[in-house]
Protein backbone atom coordinates (compact mmCIF):
# COMPACT_ATOMS: atom_id res chain seq x y z
CA UNK A 1 0.00 0.00 0.00
CA UNK A 2 2.87 2.25 1.10
CA UNK A 3 4.59 1.76 -2.23
CA UNK A 4 1.42 2.31 -4.73
CA UNK A 5 1.50 5.79 -2.30
CA UNK A 6 4.95 6.53 -2.96
CA UNK A 7 4.28 5.67 -6.65
CA UNK A 8 1.55 7.99 -6.81
CA UNK A 9 3.77 11.09 -5.20
CA UNK A 10 6.28 10.56 -7.78
CA UNK A 11 4.26 10.82 -10.46
CA UNK A 12 2.21 13.77 -9.48
CA UNK A 13 5.52 15.01 -8.13
CA UNK A 14 7.10 14.71 -11.96
CA UNK A 15 4.12 16.01 -13.19
CA UNK A 16 4.14 18.58 -11.25
CA UNK A 17 8.45 19.52 -11.68
CA UNK A 18 7.75 18.89 -15.79
CA UNK A 19 4.33 20.43 -17.01
CA UNK A 20 4.52 24.02 -16.23
CA UNK A 21 7.99 24.69 -18.14
CA UNK A 22 7.00 22.14 -20.47
CA UNK A 23 3.55 24.15 -21.31
CA UNK A 24 5.94 27.16 -21.21
CA UNK A 25 8.02 25.78 -23.95
CA UNK A 26 5.62 25.06 -26.06
CA UNK A 27 3.98 28.04 -25.92
CA UNK A 28 6.83 29.43 -27.15
CA UNK A 29 7.24 27.26 -29.70
CA UNK A 30 3.94 27.72 -31.04
CA UNK A 31 4.27 31.73 -31.06
CA UNK A 32 7.48 31.09 -32.77
CA UNK A 33 6.19 29.16 -35.45
CA UNK A 34 3.10 31.68 -35.62
CA UNK A 35 5.97 34.64 -36.36
CA UNK A 36 7.67 32.81 -38.62
CA UNK A 37 4.61 32.21 -40.59
CA UNK A 38 3.93 36.28 -39.84
CA UNK A 39 7.09 37.45 -40.77
CA UNK A 40 7.05 34.99 -44.62
CA UNK A 41 3.12 36.67 -44.98
CA UNK A 42 4.89 40.38 -44.45
CA UNK A 43 7.65 39.34 -46.64
CA UNK A 44 5.09 38.32 -49.92
CA UNK A 45 3.19 41.33 -49.16
CA UNK A 46 6.18 43.37 -48.99
CA UNK A 47 7.43 41.78 -52.29
CA UNK A 48 3.74 42.30 -54.00
CA UNK A 49 3.65 46.08 -52.80
CA UNK A 50 7.06 46.47 -54.60
CA UNK A 51 5.97 44.32 -57.50
CA UNK A 52 2.88 47.21 -57.98
CA UNK A 53 4.79 49.99 -57.49
CA UNK A 54 6.87 49.09 -59.78
CA UNK A 55 4.42 48.82 -62.26
CA UNK A 56 3.17 52.00 -61.33
CA UNK A 57 6.39 53.73 -62.44
CA UNK A 58 6.28 51.45 -65.38
CA UNK A 59 2.75 52.83 -66.09
CA UNK A 60 3.52 56.33 -65.89
CA UNK A 61 6.63 56.37 -67.18
CA UNK A 62 4.84 54.82 -70.76
CA UNK A 63 1.91 57.80 -70.12
CA UNK A 64 5.06 60.35 -69.48
CA UNK A 65 6.36 59.06 -73.08
CA UNK A 66 2.59 59.07 -74.89
CA UNK A 67 2.33 62.72 -73.62
CA UNK A 68 5.34 63.44 -74.83
CA UNK A 69 4.86 61.85 -78.32
CA UNK A 70 1.66 63.44 -78.71
CA UNK A 71 3.38 67.05 -77.87
CA UNK A 72 5.57 66.86 -80.04
CA UNK A 73 3.58 65.40 -82.73
CA UNK A 74 0.68 67.69 -82.67
CA UNK A 75 1.98 71.02 -81.08
CA UNK A 76 5.74 70.91 -81.59
CA UNK A 77 6.62 69.72 -85.32
CA UNK A 78 3.15 71.79 -85.99
CA UNK A 79 4.72 74.95 -85.31
CA UNK A 80 8.38 74.31 -86.48
CA UNK A 81 6.72 72.90 -89.97
CA UNK A 82 5.19 76.47 -90.06
CA UNK A 83 8.07 78.64 -88.96
CA UNK A 84 10.40 76.43 -91.60
CA UNK A 85 7.51 77.20 -94.10
CA UNK A 86 7.53 81.33 -93.02
CA UNK A 87 11.07 81.23 -92.96
CA UNK A 88 10.97 80.60 -96.46
CA UNK A 89 11.10 84.25 -97.67
CA UNK A 90 10.63 84.66 -101.55
CA UNK A 91 13.19 86.55 -103.28
CA UNK A 92 10.98 89.27 -104.11
CA UNK A 93 10.17 90.20 -100.10
CA UNK A 94 10.45 93.57 -99.08
CA UNK A 95 13.01 94.03 -96.00
CA UNK A 96 10.21 94.95 -93.92
CA UNK A 97 7.94 91.60 -94.92
CA UNK A 98 11.20 89.63 -94.35
CA UNK A 99 11.34 91.37 -91.40
CA UNK A 100 7.69 90.51 -90.29
CA UNK A 101 8.08 87.02 -91.13
CA UNK A 102 11.64 86.49 -89.28
CA UNK A 103 9.58 88.48 -85.79
CA UNK A 104 6.87 85.69 -86.01
CA UNK A 105 9.28 83.48 -87.00
CA UNK A 106 10.57 84.21 -83.61
CA UNK A 107 7.71 83.92 -81.82
CA UNK A 108 6.96 80.73 -82.30
CA UNK A 109 10.14 79.38 -81.71
CA UNK A 110 9.99 80.78 -77.99
CA UNK A 111 6.25 79.47 -78.18
CA UNK A 112 7.99 75.85 -79.30
CA UNK A 113 10.77 76.37 -76.25
CA UNK A 114 8.11 77.28 -73.49
CA UNK A 115 6.37 74.37 -74.68
CA UNK A 116 9.23 72.03 -74.70
CA UNK A 117 10.09 73.48 -71.26
CA UNK A 118 6.77 72.35 -70.07
CA UNK A 119 6.68 69.44 -71.51
CA UNK A 120 10.27 68.41 -69.61
CA UNK A 121 8.79 69.11 -66.49
CA UNK A 122 5.68 67.31 -66.60
CA UNK A 123 4.76 64.16 -64.88
CA UNK A 124 8.21 62.76 -64.55
CA UNK A 125 8.34 59.92 -61.77
CA UNK A 126 11.39 61.86 -59.97
CA UNK A 127 9.00 65.48 -60.38
CA UNK A 128 6.25 63.76 -58.22
CA UNK A 129 9.10 63.04 -55.41
CA UNK A 130 10.51 66.81 -55.82
CA UNK A 131 7.55 68.86 -56.17
CA UNK A 132 5.30 66.67 -54.03
CA UNK A 133 1.71 65.86 -54.64
CA UNK A 134 -0.03 68.82 -54.46
CA UNK A 135 2.20 70.90 -56.98
CA UNK A 136 2.54 67.95 -59.47
CA UNK A 137 -1.66 67.06 -59.42
CA UNK A 138 -2.21 71.45 -60.21
CA UNK A 139 0.87 70.90 -63.02
CA UNK A 140 -1.69 68.27 -64.74
CA UNK A 141 -4.85 69.88 -63.77
CA UNK A 142 -3.00 73.56 -65.48
CA UNK A 143 -2.11 71.34 -68.44
CA UNK A 144 -5.74 69.77 -69.15
CA UNK A 145 -6.94 72.87 -68.84
CA UNK A 146 -5.50 74.86 -71.03
CA UNK A 147 -6.13 71.77 -73.31
CA UNK A 148 -9.93 73.02 -72.99
CA UNK A 149 -11.19 69.06 -73.40
CA UNK A 150 -12.43 69.29 -69.52
CA UNK A 151 -12.97 72.52 -66.93
CA UNK A 152 -10.97 70.71 -63.67
CA UNK A 153 -11.44 72.72 -59.96
CA UNK A 154 -8.45 72.07 -57.83
CA UNK A 155 -9.22 72.84 -53.93
CA UNK A 156 -6.83 71.74 -51.28
CA UNK A 157 -8.05 72.14 -47.76
CA UNK A 158 -6.05 71.95 -44.82
CA UNK A 159 -2.06 72.20 -44.27
CA UNK A 160 -0.40 70.10 -46.96
CA UNK A 161 2.37 67.71 -45.89
CA UNK A 162 4.18 65.20 -47.34
CA UNK A 163 2.32 61.47 -47.05
CA UNK A 164 5.47 59.71 -48.17
CA UNK A 165 7.24 59.29 -51.53
CA UNK A 166 5.49 55.86 -52.34
CA UNK A 167 2.30 57.12 -51.42
CA UNK A 168 2.27 60.43 -52.94
CA UNK A 169 3.63 58.34 -56.37
CA UNK A 170 0.56 55.75 -55.86
CA UNK A 171 -2.17 58.34 -55.36
CA UNK A 172 -1.00 60.80 -58.17
CA UNK A 173 -1.15 57.30 -60.44
CA UNK A 174 -5.35 56.57 -58.84
CA UNK A 175 -5.53 61.05 -59.77
CA UNK A 176 -4.32 60.02 -63.57
CA UNK A 177 -6.60 56.86 -63.60
CA UNK A 178 -9.90 59.08 -61.95
CA UNK A 179 -8.87 61.55 -65.29
CA UNK A 180 -8.29 59.13 -67.67
CA UNK A 181 -12.14 57.03 -66.31
CA UNK A 182 -13.35 60.70 -66.53
CA UNK A 183 -11.90 61.92 -70.05
CA UNK A 184 -12.72 58.58 -72.27
CA UNK A 185 -16.07 57.17 -70.27
CA UNK A 186 -17.91 59.87 -68.69
CA UNK A 187 -17.96 62.23 -71.49
CA UNK A 188 -17.90 64.94 -68.48
CA UNK A 189 -17.71 68.85 -68.81
CA UNK A 190 -16.67 69.43 -64.67
CA UNK A 191 -14.55 67.67 -62.66
CA UNK A 192 -13.92 68.88 -59.48
CA UNK A 193 -10.85 67.63 -57.37
CA UNK A 194 -10.24 68.10 -53.89
CA UNK A 195 -7.21 67.18 -51.41
CA UNK A 196 -8.19 67.06 -47.72
CA UNK A 197 -5.27 67.32 -45.38
CA UNK A 198 -6.28 66.32 -41.81
CA UNK A 199 -4.15 65.29 -38.34
CA UNK A 200 -4.82 62.09 -38.87
CA UNK A 201 -6.98 61.82 -42.05
CA UNK A 202 -5.92 62.52 -45.53
CA UNK A 203 -8.67 62.54 -48.58
CA UNK A 204 -8.80 62.86 -52.11
CA UNK A 205 -11.92 63.14 -53.86
CA UNK A 206 -12.63 63.12 -57.75
CA UNK A 207 -15.47 64.15 -58.76
CA UNK A 208 -17.03 64.43 -62.39
CA UNK A 209 -20.86 65.47 -63.86
CA UNK A 210 -20.20 62.63 -66.56
CA UNK A 211 -23.38 60.07 -67.42
CA UNK A 212 -22.24 58.09 -64.35
CA UNK A 213 -22.88 54.39 -64.25
CA UNK A 214 -24.57 52.01 -62.07
CA UNK A 215 -22.65 50.51 -59.13
CA UNK A 216 -23.80 46.44 -60.70
CA UNK A 217 -21.68 47.75 -63.71
CA UNK A 218 -18.71 48.64 -61.83
CA UNK A 219 -16.58 45.28 -61.85
CA UNK A 220 -17.64 45.30 -65.42
CA UNK A 221 -15.60 48.50 -65.88
CA UNK A 222 -12.49 47.41 -67.09
CA UNK A 223 -9.53 47.37 -65.15
CA UNK A 224 -9.28 51.30 -64.28
CA UNK A 225 -11.58 51.46 -61.14
CA UNK A 226 -10.50 48.00 -59.80
CA UNK A 227 -6.77 49.17 -60.49
CA UNK A 228 -7.85 52.32 -58.09
CA UNK A 229 -9.28 49.95 -55.46
CA UNK A 230 -6.36 47.71 -55.58
CA UNK A 231 -3.94 50.53 -55.28
CA UNK A 232 -5.45 52.25 -52.85
CA UNK A 233 -5.42 49.14 -50.60
CA UNK A 234 -1.90 48.86 -50.90
CA UNK A 235 -0.94 52.26 -49.32
CA UNK A 236 -3.46 51.12 -46.60
CA UNK A 237 -6.23 53.61 -47.80
CA UNK A 238 -9.96 52.55 -48.55
CA UNK A 239 -11.62 53.62 -51.72
CA UNK A 240 -15.07 54.53 -52.09
CA UNK A 241 -16.55 55.14 -55.76
CA UNK A 242 -20.07 56.22 -55.74
CA UNK A 243 -21.99 56.38 -59.07
CA UNK A 244 -25.55 56.40 -60.53
CA UNK A 245 -27.02 57.27 -63.98
CA UNK A 246 -26.93 60.36 -64.91
CA UNK A 247 -25.36 61.77 -61.72
CA UNK A 248 -21.54 61.45 -62.51
CA UNK A 249 -19.17 59.97 -60.33
CA UNK A 250 -17.20 60.30 -57.53
CA UNK A 251 -13.84 58.59 -56.26
CA UNK A 252 -13.45 58.82 -52.66
CA UNK A 253 -9.50 57.74 -51.29
CA UNK A 254 -9.48 58.44 -47.37
CA UNK A 255 -5.63 57.13 -46.02
CA UNK A 256 -4.51 57.59 -42.42
CA UNK A 257 -1.15 59.19 -42.51
CA UNK A 258 0.48 57.55 -40.07
CA UNK A 259 -0.44 53.88 -40.86
CA UNK A 260 2.75 52.09 -40.75
CA UNK A 261 1.92 49.25 -43.05
CA UNK A 262 1.04 50.60 -46.24
CA UNK A 263 1.19 47.20 -47.99
CA UNK A 264 -1.03 45.64 -45.65
CA UNK A 265 -4.42 43.68 -47.02
CA UNK A 266 -2.91 43.83 -50.79
CA UNK A 267 -6.34 42.42 -51.79
CA UNK A 268 -8.95 44.65 -50.15
CA UNK A 269 -11.33 45.36 -52.10
CA UNK A 270 -13.92 47.93 -50.76
CA UNK A 271 -16.20 48.99 -53.74
CA UNK A 272 -19.45 50.21 -51.77
CA UNK B 1 37.15 5.11 -8.94
CA UNK B 2 33.72 3.76 -10.25
CA UNK B 3 31.99 4.10 -6.58
CA UNK B 4 32.66 8.14 -6.96
CA UNK B 5 30.64 7.41 -10.18
CA UNK B 6 26.60 8.41 -10.19
CA UNK B 7 24.15 9.17 -11.97
CA UNK B 8 24.93 12.94 -11.35
CA UNK B 9 28.46 13.21 -11.72
CA UNK B 10 28.46 10.72 -14.84
CA UNK B 11 25.75 13.44 -16.64
CA UNK B 12 27.64 16.19 -15.77
CA UNK B 13 30.76 14.43 -17.37
CA UNK B 14 29.52 14.05 -20.71
CA UNK B 15 28.17 17.90 -20.21
CA UNK B 16 31.63 18.64 -19.57
CA UNK B 17 32.83 16.73 -22.59
CA UNK B 18 30.76 17.84 -24.93
CA UNK B 19 31.49 21.31 -24.55
CA UNK B 20 35.31 20.55 -24.68
CA UNK B 21 34.42 18.63 -28.17
CA UNK B 22 31.48 21.40 -29.48
CA UNK B 23 32.80 25.17 -27.82
CA UNK B 24 36.31 26.89 -29.64
CA UNK B 25 37.51 29.82 -29.14
CA UNK B 26 35.29 31.39 -31.77
CA UNK B 27 32.17 30.55 -29.36
CA UNK B 28 32.67 33.58 -27.45
CA UNK B 29 33.39 34.12 -24.16
CA UNK B 30 30.01 33.41 -22.66
CA UNK B 31 29.97 30.09 -24.16
CA UNK B 32 33.34 29.06 -23.57
CA UNK B 33 33.00 30.05 -19.63
CA UNK B 34 30.79 26.94 -19.74
CA UNK B 35 33.88 24.78 -19.48
CA UNK B 36 35.64 26.10 -16.44
CA UNK B 37 32.01 26.38 -14.34
CA UNK B 38 31.59 22.52 -15.47
CA UNK B 39 34.59 21.22 -14.84
CA UNK B 40 34.20 23.58 -11.35
CA UNK B 41 30.83 21.35 -10.87
CA UNK B 42 32.35 18.05 -12.03
CA UNK B 43 34.97 18.66 -9.43
CA UNK B 44 32.94 19.81 -6.55
CA UNK B 45 30.88 16.75 -7.14
CA UNK B 46 33.26 14.34 -6.62
CA UNK B 47 34.78 16.34 -3.82
CA UNK B 48 30.86 16.47 -2.67
CA UNK B 49 30.90 12.24 -2.69
CA UNK B 50 33.96 12.43 -0.98
CA UNK B 51 33.12 13.60 2.27
CA UNK B 52 30.02 12.61 2.21
CA UNK B 53 31.44 9.22 2.83
CA UNK B 54 33.76 10.29 5.04
CA UNK B 55 31.53 11.76 7.07
CA UNK B 56 28.55 8.55 6.69
CA UNK B 57 31.47 6.31 8.25
CA UNK B 58 32.12 8.79 11.51
CA UNK B 59 29.65 11.57 11.39
CA UNK B 60 30.91 12.67 15.12
CA UNK B 61 34.28 13.27 13.72
CA UNK B 62 33.48 14.81 10.38
CA UNK B 63 31.10 17.56 8.98
CA UNK B 64 28.87 16.92 5.80
CA UNK B 65 29.91 18.47 2.64
CA UNK B 66 27.10 21.70 2.18
CA UNK B 67 30.00 23.66 2.58
CA UNK B 68 31.64 22.67 -0.89
CA UNK B 69 28.25 23.33 -1.88
CA UNK B 70 27.51 26.47 -0.72
CA UNK B 71 31.11 27.46 -2.72
CA UNK B 72 29.83 26.13 -5.73
CA UNK B 73 26.54 28.32 -5.37
CA UNK B 74 29.17 31.33 -5.69
CA UNK B 75 30.27 30.09 -8.95
CA UNK B 76 26.46 29.10 -10.09
CA UNK B 77 25.37 32.63 -8.98
CA UNK B 78 28.29 33.77 -11.32
CA UNK B 79 28.58 32.13 -14.14
CA UNK B 80 25.02 31.42 -15.11
CA UNK B 81 23.87 35.06 -14.13
CA UNK B 82 26.70 36.24 -16.60
CA UNK B 83 25.47 34.12 -19.55
CA UNK B 84 22.27 35.52 -18.60
CA UNK B 85 23.86 38.79 -19.61
CA UNK B 86 24.73 37.85 -22.86
CA UNK B 87 21.73 35.46 -23.67
CA UNK B 88 19.66 38.66 -22.60
CA UNK B 89 22.23 41.29 -23.73
CA UNK B 90 21.74 40.23 -28.02
CA UNK B 91 18.21 41.72 -27.28
CA UNK B 92 18.50 44.24 -24.80
CA UNK B 93 20.31 45.86 -22.14
CA UNK B 94 20.62 43.36 -19.50
CA UNK B 95 23.57 44.82 -17.41
CA UNK B 96 20.70 46.75 -14.95
CA UNK B 97 18.87 43.81 -13.87
CA UNK B 98 21.65 40.73 -14.03
CA UNK B 99 23.88 42.67 -11.50
CA UNK B 100 20.91 43.75 -9.59
CA UNK B 101 20.20 40.65 -9.08
CA UNK B 102 24.02 39.39 -8.43
CA UNK B 103 23.58 42.07 -5.43
CA UNK B 104 20.73 40.91 -4.11
CA UNK B 105 22.28 37.28 -4.15
CA UNK B 106 25.34 38.78 -2.25
CA UNK B 107 23.44 40.04 0.43
CA UNK B 108 21.46 36.82 1.36
CA UNK B 109 24.36 34.65 0.85
CA UNK B 110 25.89 37.00 3.75
CA UNK B 111 23.03 37.12 5.43
CA UNK B 112 22.75 33.38 5.20
CA UNK B 113 26.42 32.75 6.27
CA UNK B 114 25.87 35.25 9.16
CA UNK B 115 22.65 33.08 10.02
CA UNK B 116 24.39 30.12 10.44
CA UNK B 117 27.44 29.76 9.08
CA UNK B 118 29.23 27.95 6.38
CA UNK B 119 28.75 24.18 7.08
CA UNK B 120 24.87 24.54 6.89
CA UNK B 121 23.57 24.83 3.04
CA UNK B 122 22.21 28.34 2.32
CA UNK B 123 18.48 26.68 0.82
CA UNK B 124 17.13 30.55 1.06
CA UNK B 125 19.87 31.74 -1.79
CA UNK B 126 19.56 28.75 -3.83
CA UNK B 127 15.52 29.06 -4.10
CA UNK B 128 15.79 33.17 -4.53
CA UNK B 129 18.82 32.37 -6.91
CA UNK B 130 16.41 29.86 -8.88
CA UNK B 131 13.14 32.49 -8.63
CA UNK B 132 15.96 35.19 -10.53
CA UNK B 133 16.74 32.43 -13.02
CA UNK B 134 13.39 31.38 -13.90
CA UNK B 135 12.51 34.96 -14.33
CA UNK B 136 15.61 35.71 -16.38
CA UNK B 137 14.39 32.83 -18.65
CA UNK B 138 11.52 34.44 -18.89
CA UNK B 139 12.49 37.17 -20.07
CA UNK B 140 14.47 36.21 -22.88
CA UNK B 141 11.59 34.52 -23.96
CA UNK B 142 9.96 36.96 -23.84
CA UNK B 143 13.05 39.11 -25.63
CA UNK B 144 13.34 36.13 -28.45
CA UNK B 145 9.65 36.35 -29.13
CA UNK B 146 9.40 40.19 -29.33
CA UNK B 147 12.53 40.65 -31.87
CA UNK B 148 11.84 41.08 -34.80
CA UNK B 149 13.87 38.16 -36.66
CA UNK B 150 12.76 34.84 -36.59
CA UNK B 151 14.65 32.29 -34.63
CA UNK B 152 14.55 28.63 -35.45
CA UNK B 153 14.11 27.40 -31.90
CA UNK B 154 15.30 23.72 -32.61
CA UNK B 155 18.80 24.50 -33.62
CA UNK B 156 19.17 27.77 -30.95
CA UNK B 157 21.84 27.06 -28.45
CA UNK B 158 20.28 29.95 -26.53
CA UNK B 159 17.12 28.49 -26.13
CA UNK B 160 18.06 25.33 -25.10
CA UNK B 161 20.88 26.84 -22.74
CA UNK B 162 17.65 28.41 -21.25
CA UNK B 163 15.87 25.83 -21.16
CA UNK B 164 17.62 23.64 -19.01
CA UNK B 165 17.60 26.64 -16.47
CA UNK B 166 14.25 26.49 -16.40
CA UNK B 167 13.11 22.91 -15.87
CA UNK B 168 15.81 22.85 -13.31
CA UNK B 169 14.62 25.89 -11.68
CA UNK B 170 11.34 25.17 -11.59
CA UNK B 171 11.91 21.99 -9.87
CA UNK B 172 14.29 23.14 -7.58
CA UNK B 173 11.95 25.65 -6.13
CA UNK B 174 9.22 23.31 -6.00
CA UNK B 175 11.43 20.36 -3.95
CA UNK B 176 12.48 23.34 -1.92
CA UNK B 177 9.45 23.94 -1.16
CA UNK B 178 8.04 20.72 -0.51
CA UNK B 179 10.89 19.59 0.86
CA UNK B 180 9.63 18.75 4.36
CA UNK B 181 7.27 16.47 3.02
CA UNK B 182 9.32 14.78 0.17
CA UNK B 183 12.38 14.44 2.23
CA UNK B 184 11.25 12.06 4.68
CA UNK B 185 9.74 9.72 1.44
CA UNK B 186 12.18 6.37 0.50
CA UNK B 187 11.66 4.61 -2.58
CA UNK B 188 13.99 1.69 -1.59
CA UNK B 189 15.45 0.89 1.82
CA UNK B 190 18.37 3.32 1.17
CA UNK B 191 16.95 5.90 -1.68
CA UNK B 192 14.59 8.94 -0.91
CA UNK B 193 12.33 9.86 -3.09
CA UNK B 194 14.16 13.78 -3.63
CA UNK B 195 17.60 11.89 -4.72
CA UNK B 196 14.93 10.79 -7.98
CA UNK B 197 13.97 14.17 -8.58
CA UNK B 198 17.44 15.93 -8.57
CA UNK B 199 18.32 12.96 -10.58
CA UNK B 200 15.86 13.83 -12.75
CA UNK B 201 16.51 17.32 -12.64
CA UNK B 202 19.95 17.38 -13.41
CA UNK B 203 19.59 15.03 -16.31
CA UNK B 204 17.13 17.59 -17.60
CA UNK B 205 19.62 20.27 -17.19
CA UNK B 206 22.71 18.48 -18.57
CA UNK B 207 21.16 17.16 -21.55
CA UNK B 208 19.73 20.70 -22.59
CA UNK B 209 23.28 22.17 -22.27
CA UNK B 210 24.93 19.23 -23.79
CA UNK B 211 22.48 19.86 -26.76
CA UNK B 212 22.94 23.64 -26.78
CA UNK B 213 26.86 23.24 -27.20
CA UNK B 214 26.20 20.81 -30.07
CA UNK B 215 23.52 23.63 -31.77
CA UNK B 216 26.58 25.80 -31.07
CA UNK B 217 28.64 24.37 -33.02
CA UNK B 218 26.55 23.43 -35.43
CA UNK B 219 26.01 27.15 -35.49
CA UNK B 220 29.43 27.94 -35.76
CA UNK B 221 30.20 25.57 -38.75
CA UNK B 222 27.08 26.82 -40.97
CA UNK B 223 28.31 30.99 -40.32
CA UNK B 224 31.83 29.87 -41.30
CA UNK B 225 30.22 28.92 -44.50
Amino acid sequence: MANVDIKEIVLIATIIFLLAPTFLVLYVNLYNQRKKRHIEEKALLEARFQQELLKTQVEMQEQTLNHISREIHDNVTQVLSFVKLNLAIPANATPKQAEQKISESRNLVAQVINDLRNLSKSLSYEHILQLGLVQTIEIEVERVNKSGIINIELAVGGYAHSLGEDRELVLFRIFQEGLNNALKHSGAQKLKVSLDYFDHLFNLTIHDNGKGFLADEQNNRGSGLRNIVNRAALIGAVAVIDSAPGKGCCIKIAIDPFTQNPHANGNHHSLS
Amino acid sequence: MFRYLTINISVEIICLLTAFVCLKKNSGKAWLSMIPFLSMICLTEFGGKYLKMIYLQDPVHNLPNSWLYNILLIFQALFISLHFKYLIGNYVNSKPLIYCGLALTTMLYIYELYDHGIYKYNNLTNTVLSVQFISYSLYYYYNLLKADSYVNLKFSPGFWWVTGILFFCFGTIIGSLFYYKLSPILISSKVYLTTYIYITLNIILYSCWSYSFICKKWQMSTSKK
